[in-house]
């Protein structure tokens, strides 16, 4: 189907509300990827508005609601992808990435949904998060916060279950390696 | 104080169990629809200008130009040596036949 703005247009005047009751459905799942993946509000922000205008201009292409789920979750972790590559590519041509945080690079991102007896701890993660590559970054948040199944992940992801357990498991394990190295350091500066 | 480390790292790895979903700000639905207005107000001119000033797209013009000038330069630069041997030959033949024909004796 062609996506011109007179279709667009079409589309909604055709179907007043539905956009409205999209955004009302699926803005904190977009929102609360975005803020996971960036951890900053107004980066999240900034990308949850960027996929539902997407969604406006696509409105008329969707057919049943899993799809537009799908298709959300997707957009929403490939502009996150983007922005953080964009924001990074600066980093690599001028300093090695290193390996345990050193002051400038900490952030004290505290996620909202965190249960307060896991808060510090959890800042600590994000952290960890942070330094994952984005694969395995993408896959981390969806399971874990967003709290979906390895099948849908792999829908999202276009990749295989198989391939989808095998990155689970790699940022399990560098999670694991980098806040031993973390605590480590930790004890030693004390 | 390895076991210290290690249950450290446990508890940062279950710190994200039973997390809750963050909530939008109740303003983003508004700051949407901006997003939407200011698309459907976009002219073509402005949709171009936006295209154009795209980083990508302007060090791929660039690389092009430059591409196109080291063609140009590539190219020409052995055609004129043989133009040159071309219009010397032919001044030789004519200032040949000039002072020849000056210098012929009646």
């Amino acid at each position: 189907m062609a996506n011109t703005d007179d279709d667009i247009s079409r589309w909604h005047a055709a179907n007043p509300g539905v956009f409205e009751s999209w955004v009302n459905t699926w803005q904190d799942i977009v929102y609360n990827t975005a803020l996971s993946v960036l951890m900053h509000e107004t980066d999240a922000e900034d990308v949850a508005q960027d996929v539902f205008v997407s969604l406006y201009k696509n409105s008329h292409t969707f057919r049943g609601e899993s799809a537009i789920s799908t298709w959300l979750y997707r957009v929403t972790v490939n502009r996150c992808t983007d922005l953080l590559r964009q924001r990074n590519r600066g980093k690599k041509w001028w300093g090695k990435r290193e390996e345990v945080p050193v002051a400038e690079d900490w952030i004290t991102f505290e996620h909202p949904g965190v249960l307060a007896e896991h808060k510090d701890h959890a800042v600590v993660l994000f952290n960890a998060i942070r330094k994952l590559p984005d694969h395995q970054r993408t896959a981390f948040v969806l399971n874990k916060v967003e709290g979906l199944r390895i099948v849908e992940i792999a829908d999202i992801m276009k990749r295989s279950p198989a391939s989808v357990e095998s990155l689970l498991s790699r940022a399990n394990q560098n999670l694991r390696q980098w806040l031993k190295k973390y605590y480590e350091a930790q004890v030693n500066t004390q | 104080m390895k076991q210290e480390n290690h249950s450290s790292v446990e508890r940062a790895m279950q710190s994200v169990e039973g997390i809750r979903r963050a909530q939008a700000p109740g303003y983003l639905y508004a700051k949407i629809l901006s997003g939407v207005y200011r698309r459907q107000t976009q002219t073509v001119w402005e949709r171009i200008s936006a295209f154009i000033a795209r980083p990508a797209v302007t060090l791929a013009c660039i690389v092009l130009v430059v591409a196109v000038n080291a063609i140009i330069i590539f190219n020409g630069s052995s055609k004129p040596a043989a133009n040159v041997i071309a219009s010397a030959e032919s001044v030789d033949f004519y200032s040949y036949d000039i002072y020849n024909a000056e210098n012929l004796e009646p």
